[in-house]
């Protein structure tokens, strides 16, 4: 399990400091950019899960400025905005950078994290998992994001040993622990695009790196946790032409 | 002096009693032989109109039909029947030139060569050449001897009579008229009459006044008995004339008068008739002209019609245009009206806020004035004791004034629409905690027990940030109507298949019944109603305002002694 980077834009240090030393407590790894610039500089330089935005800095809106930047790039890294601005005009100019939520000042350290729990479901289209309940995760392309200690913590997809389908959604099972995606294994596998990630039963999506030994006759793979996956007919023959050594 | 100033000379055309002979007589036998052409279809069309025209006597057409045909026509019998009805339609017209020609063309083979010499003895009896007549009507009568047509006999006697007249010939001309009047039947009074009369000329130029004269008054007698108006003139003119030469004038001028009479009368017949004619040309003139009218009047009509459907189109585009102008109108002055309310609305809210700041403001912080004030007492006594209390209290106060501050930016911001708002699906669960977890402090301080039961599995779709609003206010009023070691127990679950529910209940000094139901109708008051004397606040003004625009509804229980209960119903989300 890794942390998430946190990139905290804030004028106000003894706010920055009150946040860095809240989220640290939590096992978050906080970096504090308290100009635009200081901002757009860490961000080209350093790799962020997502970036913690005031909007008035210097009595300037360029909380509302860097999120429009992020989003012209691309970046593709969440972003929330935290401030005690009330004023409907900023508001309806922050709706137009489509954040992942807003969070009003004063507020508590469990609003906080909650609201980066938010941010994390609105981004990857994962509504209402982490913040509903703490088996769900959520998945990105790279990463499981799953909730550990009243925190947020990150896991590499390489970690995943299956996924298997439960009922509307998966089940994801990795080394640390089982998680519940709230996606079909369509919308799953569409999300990885991973080929290290195979089909090999309608219910199933296996690690190939994570198999132990396959048998062609029993329909059977073993994985490395010892788990026992169904191997079914259809996926077998593809499963065959894909992978040449096995000819 | 002429002795005889009348000649009384009838041309019998046959044609006028030609339908009595018709089937027996010579023209019968000649219209049979014409039918007979037309029946085989050997002649041209223009031969059988001509035939056809020359029998209905429609001597125009008939005439220029026959020439066309003779253009056409090469059988020289054909062309001698063209020639005859050509020559009687010219005798008719009185082109009697043109009819001898016609006449004289007819071959001397021509089967009714006693038509031509009929006809020629009367055309050479007009042109006055007397012995010609009397040769052909002699030839006709050499070749039908012991005819039974009469009324070319008589004619024949009549013609020959007067041919002699006018030869003064007058013992031939007797001759023939009395044959002639033989023949006339007695019912036929016109012949009678005229035969009579030239009888009368014939004796009269010989001098045989008695006789004549015996005969001109019987003649005068029996056309004043007759309707023949010419024979009355011209019989009472012979008499005139005749007693003008015996002398006897008084007669004379009674005849002359009478004469004066008929032609005055015949005048009258041709006048009236010319009149009738007239009338008639008149009323159709008039007739025209009242068509004309008539067309003028429908012509008007039209007019006034277009012009009445032009007006009316008109008036109606004028009042579309008016009610159109009308409307922009009443829609201005209901946007007058609304925004004077909105205007109204913010006023009140602005007078509502000065009073919220100028009463629970002001108390707060001149509160917290003498608390610092007591500090520096305190300090300067180094009464650590002393001012351990006297900043608790300073920090109560500052929180309770910050709260109203942040009640009175709120309740601002939703009045003039400010208030940032969007709904969106939640977990329930998390939002009451983080809101609980800021007043678990404040609770312990007081001995208070927060109790919560909260359902994990409830999403609700609420604007997060007004949902924290409502709920502040009411865990601040609970804390602070709880009395030490009491209890507060926050509930959350379903309320029904699309709503959920929050309850917060205390056991705290609850709200006497008056105010109760006072609270209760907030959801439909404003702030110009609420009595602040009352003890009705902004913070409950708040709630509900805020849960109203979540959809949903808040509900305020209370038994004053024991506690007070307090349920809010939100719209559940849908994963």
């Amino acid at each position: 399990m890794k942390t998430l980077r946190l990139l905290v834009l804030e004028d106000e240090d003894e706010e920055a400091k009150e946040i860095s030393e809240f989220l640290s407590d939590h096992n978050f790894e906080v970096t504090r950019a308290s100009t635009i610039q200081d901002a757009e500089r860490k961000i080209q330089d350093h790799f962020f899960d997502m970036i913690i935005l005031d909007i008035m800095i210097d009595g300037k809106p360029d909380g509302i400025v860097l999120a429009q930047q992020i989003n012209e790039q691309q970046l593709n890294i969440p972003f929330l905005f935290l401030t005690s601005t009330q004023s409907k005009h900023f508001f309806d100019l922050a709706k137009l950078t489509q954040p992942a939520t807003y969070l009003l000042k004063p507020y508590n350290t469990l609003e906080l994290i909650f609201s980066i729990e938010l941010a994390i479901e609105k981004h990857y289209k994962q509504s209402n998992t982490l913040s509903f309940n703490s088996e769900n995760a959520v998945l990105s392309p790279t990463y499981i994001f799953v909730k550990k200690n009243k925190s947020v913590m990150k896991l590499a997809i390489e970690s995943i040993h299956y996924i298997e389908v439960k009922e509307k959604y998966c089940n994801l099972i990795s080394k640390e622990g089982n998680f519940l995606i709230k996606l079909s294994l369509i919308k799953v596998k569409e999300l990885l695009s991973n080929p290290d990630f195979t089909q090999v039963h309608r219910n199933f999506l296996v690690n190939i790196k994570k198999i132990k030994e396959i048998y062609f006759e029993d329909n059977l793979i073993i994985l490395e946790n010892d788990a026992k996956i169904p191997f079914s007919e259809r996926y077998k023959a593809l499963f065959i032409k894909d992978n040449d050594i096995l000819n | 002096m002429s002795k005889w100033l009348i000649i009384w000379c009838i041309l019998f055309g046959y044609t006028s009693t030609y339908s009595q002979s018709q089937k027996t007589g010579q023209i019968g036998l000649f219209y049979d032989h014409m039918d007979q052409y037309c029946k085989e279809k050997v002649v041209t069309t223009d031969f059988c109109k001509a035939v056809d025209f020359h029998r209905s006597r429609k001597r125009d057409s008939c005439y220029i039909y026959a020439g066309r045909a003779l253009e056409i026509v090469k059988n020289q019998e054909q062309q001698d029947i063209l020639h005859y009805i050509q020559g009687v339609s010219a005798i008719k017209k009185k082109l009697y030139t043109k009819a001898l020609q016609n006449m004289n063309s007819i071959s001397e083979d021509f089967k009714f060569s006693g038509l031509k010499n009929h006809k020629l003895g009367e055309i050479h009896l007009v042109l006055e050449n007397y012995d010609q007549s009397i040769q052909y009507y002699k030839k006709w009568l050499d070749q039908h001897i012991g005819t039974k047509d009469e009324v070319f006999l008589k004619t024949a006697y009549h013609n020959l009579g007067v041919s002699y007249l006018h030869k003064k010939e007058f013992d031939t001309t007797e001759k023939y008229f009395s044959k002639e009047l033989a023949l006339i039947k007695e019912k036929d009074t016109f012949f009678v009459i005229v035969t009579k009369m030239e009888l009368a000329n014939a004796y009269y130029s010989q001098y045989r006044d008695e006789e004549a004269i015996a005969l001109f008054k019987e003649s005068y007698r029996l056309a004043t008995l007759f309707h023949d108006i010419e024979l009355k003139q011209n019989t009472a003119k012979n008499m005139a004339v005749v007693e003008k030469n015996r002398k006897r004038y008084q007669e004379s001028v009674a005849y002359y008068i009478e004469y004066g009479k008929w032609k005055d009368s015949i005048w009258n017949r041709d006048k009236i008739w010319e009149l009738t004619e007239k009338d008639k040309q008149l009323a159709i003139a008039q007739k025209e002209q009242e068509i004309q009218l008539q067309d003028e009047k429908i012509k008007r009509q039209k007019t006034q019609r277009n012009g009445l459907i032009i007006g009316s189109s008109l008036l109606l585009l004028f009042i579309g245009i008016l009610g159109y102008f009308y409307k922009l109108l009443i829609g201005k002055k209901k946007l007058i009206t609304e925004q004077k309310e909105q205007l109204d609305i913010a006023n009140t809210t602005k007078d509502y806020l000065f009073s919220v700041v100028s009463h629970d403001l002001r108390s707060p912080v001149n509160a917290l004035k003498r608390q610092h004030e007591k500090l520096l007492d305190h300090i300067a006594e180094k009464d650590l004791l002393g001012i351990k209390k006297t900043t608790d209290t300073a920090i109560t106060l500052t929180e309770s004034t910050s709260h109203l501050l942040n009640n009175v930016l709120h309740w601002s911001l939703e009045q003039s629409e400010q208030l940032f708002f969007e709904p969106e699906t939640y977990p329930l669960k998390p939002i009451l905690e983080h809101v609980i977890s800021d007043y678990e402090y404040l609770a312990t301080t007081k001995d208070i027990i927060l109790n919560t039961t909260l359902d994990a599995s409830i999403l609700a779709t609420v604007d997060k940030e007004s949902l924290k609003i409502v709920l502040r206010n009411i865990l601040d009023n609970a804390i602070k109507y709880t009395k030490n070691k009491g209890k507060i127990t926050i509930t959350s679950g379903n309320h029904a298949t699309d709503k959920c529910y929050i309850e917060i209940k205390d056991t705290g000094a609850g709200i006497p019944p008056e105010i109760l139901a006072k609270i209760n109708s907030l959801h439909d008051i404003t702030t110009d109603k609420i009595d602040r004397s009352k003890g009705v606040g902004l913070g409950l003004l708040l709630c509900h305002t805020l849960i109203k625009k979540n959809n949903g509804q808040i509900l305020f229980d209370s038994e004053p002694g024991k506690g007070t209960t307090i349920k809010i119903v939100l719209p559940k989300g849908i994963d």
